[in-house]
C-alpha cells in the first residue's frame, strides 16, 4: 500500500472521526488520479482491516463496528467525486439476506458495511428472504458467496431450506455459503450444510477474504 | 390448595430463596424461560398464545406437568398479542402480511423514533417526551387526533387489564394452587441505557452517540432513570422472591471503558435502588460477560441473579460466584444438537463447576421461543437428571 495514505488508516483504525474526515477532504482536495483514488480507498480498505483485527483482539467491541461503518460510509461519500465511472475494484461478489421468517438485519448491515470496506461486491436481498429469491439473485449475479444471516433462532432451520434450494437449482456447488448471527454454531452448520459460520462480522469477513483469495 | 400442593410450593420458594443467598438447598433448582415455546409444545401457534389467553394458560400448564420446574417465568414474554394490534404496533409482529404466524414472536427495531437533535427535549422531561413524541412514533392509533388518540388508550388500557387478570393473574394463580408452582417474575424493567436504545436511538444510533453526544447520552441515561426504577417497582409485594426481570441488551457490545462511562452508573444505582425495596434484580446477561466481571463484582453481595449466556463456567463462578447467583448455562444449542447422554453429561460438568455452596439455578442459556428451540425429550431428561445429580449431601 502506498505509505502516503498511511495516516488515513491510521485515522478509521483508531476510530478518529475528525482526523480522518480531515485527511480525506485534505485529499480529496489535492486532486487525485485514478490510481491514487484507488490507494485511498485501498487505504480504508486497511483501517477497517485493522478495526476487525482488533474486535478479534478483543480491544473493540461491536458498538465500535458500527461506528467504524458510519464514519467510513461518511467517508465514502467523500471520496465518490473521486472515484471514476468504473469504480473501485472489486474482490468478490456476496448475495445476502435474512433468513426466511426473520426480519432482523442489525448484524447483517455491520457484517455487509465490513465486506464493502473490503472490498466485495454485495446484493443485499433485504430481510426475511425466501428461497427462490438467494436462488434467483445467484443465478443472476453468480457470486462467489451466499450470506445468510439471522437473529432468532427460528433461521436456524429456514438457513437449511435455502442450502437446499439453492442445490436443488444446481447452484450450491458454485458458492461457498456463510451463516452468520448470535444463534449459529458449528453443529448448526453441519446440520444445514453450510460452509462456514460465524457469530460475529469481523471473523466471517476474514472467511470470505480466505475463500476469494484461494 | 391441598397440603400436598401447599408443601410442593413452600420447598421450592425455601429452594430458590436459600440459593439466592448463596447457601446450599436441598438441590440446585431448576427454571428456563418458557415463553411461545411452551405453545408450540401443545400444539399452538405464537398468534394463538398471543390473542387467545386460554390457550396460553393451557401450554404452561401442560410445561408444569411435564417438565416439573420448580419456578417457571409469567408469560410476559409471549406478549399481549390484542394490544398490539389494537394501537398498530410498528415494532412487534406476530405474523406475516398473510396473516401467517411467525415460529417466534418478531421485534423489529423502531425507526426514526427520536432523532439526535432531540436529546434536549428528553433529557428535560422525559415522561412528557415520551407521551408527547415517542409513542405516536411507535403506535399508529397514537398518532392521531387527540379524541381518536383517547379512544385508542381507552380501549388498550381496557386489553390490558383484562390481559394481566387472566394471561397473568388467573395463569400464575393456577400454577401456584394447582401446581405449586411459584411465578419467578413479579416485575421487570430495562436499564437507562437499553431503554434509551431499544425505544429511542437504536443500536445504531446509540453506537455512534456514545462518540459524537456523550454527554447527552449520559444525561438522557440520569433522566429516564426515575421512569425505569418506577416501572419497576410500583405496587408490589415486597421480598426478595419472586424476582425483578431486566434484560440487558448492550453492555457487551460496549467495550468496558464504554461500559464504565456510560452503562454503569445508571444500572448500578438501579440494582442498588431495587434492592433497597427488597427486591431482587435477576439480570439477563445476554452475550460474554466475562471482560466485566470485575463490575459485577463491585454489586451489593448475595442479592442479584444473572442469567450467564457465554463463558467459561468455571471461570464465571469463581470469579462472580459469590457476589451473584448464577441461572442457566444449558445450551439449547447441546439440547437439540446432541445425544440424550451428551446433553446429561454437559449439565453434570454444569453442577460440578456451578453448584457447590449454593447460588446456582439451572436452566437454558437462552429463552424458549420458536417450536425447534428444544429438544423436548432431551430437555426433560436433562431436568430428571438434575433433580438427581444436584442434590446437596
Amino acid at each position: 500500500m502506498s505509505v502516503k495514505y498511511q495516516h488515513i488508516t491510521e485515522a478509521l483504525a483508531q476510530l478518529e472521526e475528525e482526523a480522518l474526515v480531515q485527511a480525506l477532504k485534505d485529499a480529496v482536495e489535492a486532486g487525485p488520479s485514478a490510481e491514487e483514488a484507488q490507494d485511498i480507498v485501498n487505504a480504508c480498505t486497511m483501517g477497517m482491516e485493522r478495526v476487525g483485527d482488533l474486535f478479534e483482539e478483543g480491544e473493540y467491541f461491536v458498538g465500535d463496528l458500527i461506528y467504524a461503518a458510519d464514519i467510513l460510509k461518511g467517508g465514502m461519500e467523500l471520496l465518490a467525486p473521486c472515484i471514476g465511472a468504473g469504480g473501485v475494484s472489486k474482490i468478490g461478489k456476496l448475495v445476502i439476506g435474512s433468513a426466511p421468517g426473520d426480519l432482523h438485519d442489525i448484524g447483517k448491515n455491520i457484517f455487509i458495511a465490513m465486506m464493502e470496506a473490503a472490498g466485495f461486491e454485495v446484493h443485499d436481498l433485504g430481510i426475511d428472504v425466501a428461497p427462490d429469491k438467494f436462488v434467483e439473485k445467484v443465478k443472476e449475479v453468480q457470486p462467489d458467496i451466499v450470506g445468510i444471516s439471522g437473529l432468532l433462532t427460528l433461521s436456524l432451520d429456514t438457513m437449511g431450506d435455502v442450502i437446499n434450494a439453492l442445490k436443488q437449482a444446481g447452484l450450491r456447488d458454485g458458492v461457498k455459503v456463510m451463516i452468520g448471527g448470535n444463534p449459529v454454531s458449528e453443529a448448526v452448520q453441519k446440520r444445514v450444510g453450510a460452509d462456514a459460520h460465524s457469530t460475529n462480522a469481523a471473523t466471517g469477513v476474514k472467511q470470505c477474504k480466505e475463500w476469494v483469495v484461494a | 390448595m391441598s397440603d400436598d400442593v401447599q408443601k410442593l410450593l413452600q420447598e421450592r420458594v425455601e429452594r430458590i430463596t436459600t440459593t439466592i443467598k448463596i447457601e446450599e438447598p436441598d438441590r440446585v433448582p431448576i427454571t428456563s424461560m418458557f415463553e411461545t415455546w411452551a405453545g408450540h409444545y401443545s400444539g399452538y401457534s405464537v398468534t394463538d398464545v398471543a390473542f387467545n389467553y386460554d390457550k396460553l394458560a393451557e401450554s404452561f400448564y401442560k410445561v408444569a406437568e411435564e417438565f416439573e420446574v420448580d419456578t417457571l417465568p409469567p408469560p410476559l414474554g409471549v406478549r399481549c398479542g390484542p394490544i398490539y394490534t389494537t394501537l398498530g404496533t410498528k415494532e412487534f409482529s406476530f405474523f406475516n402480511k398473510d396473516g401467517v404466524p411467525h415460529a417466534s414472536i418478531q421485534h423489529m427495531e423502531g425507526k426514526d423514533i427520536m432523532s439526535v437533535e432531540e436529546y434536549p427535549e428528553l433529557i428535560k422531561d422525559p415522561y412528557k417526551f415520551i407521551i408527547e413524541k415517542q409513542l405516536p412514533r411507535r403506535y399508529k392509533a397514537l398518532d392521531q387526533a387527540p379524541d381518536k388518540k383517547a379512544e385508542a388508550l381507552g380501549k388498550a388500557c381496557f386489553i390490558y387489564e383484562k390481559y394481566i387478570a387472566n394471561a397473568v393473574g388467573k395463569l400464575c394463580g393456577t400454577l401456584e394452587t394447582k401446581y405449586g408452582i411459584p411465578a419467578l417474575f413479579k416485575s421487570s424493567t430495562e436499564m437507562p441505557l437499553d431503554a434509551l436504545m431499544d425505544y429511542f436511538r437504536g443500536f445504531r444510533g446509540v453506537s455512534v452517540d456514545i462518540r459524537r453526544n456523550k454527554e447527552q447520552v449520559i444525561e438522557a441515561c440520569e433522566a429516564l432513570y426515575p421512569v425505569m426504577l418506577r416501572r419497576a417497582v410500583q405496587n408490589l409485594p415486597s421480598g426478595p422472591f419472586p424476582f425483578i426481570f431486566i434484560p440487558l441488551h448492550i453492555p457487551t457490545y460496549l467495550k468496558p471503558k464504554d461500559f464504565e462511562t456510560f452503562y454503569y452508573p445508571t444500572f448500578k444505582r438501579m440494582i442498588e435502588d431495587l434492592i433497597s425495596f427488597d427486591l431482587t434484580p435477576a439480570l439477563f446477561m445476554e452475550g460474554n460477560w466475562e471482560p466485566y466481571y470485575d463490575y459485577i463484582n463491585e454489586l451489593p453481595k448475595k442479592k442479584v441473579v444473572g442469567l450467564i449466556e457465554h463463558g467459561d463456567f468455571k471461570k464465571t463462578k469463581d470469579n462472580i460466584g459469590k457476589t451473584i447467583t448464577i441461572w442457566g448455562g444449558m445450551p439449547i444449542d447441546v439440547i437439540n444438537n446432541s445425544t440424550k447422554e451428551e446433553a446429561i453429561d454437559y449439565a453434570k460438568k454444569l453442577i460440578d463447576d456451578l453448584a457447590p455452596g449454593g447460588g446456582y439455578i439451572f436452566g437454558c442459556d437462552k429463552s424458549l421461543l420458536a417450536p425447534n428451540d428444544a429438544n423436548p425429550e432431551n430437555l426433560k431428561a436433562v431436568f430428571k437428571f438434575v433433580k438427581e445429580y444436584g442434590v446437596y449431601k
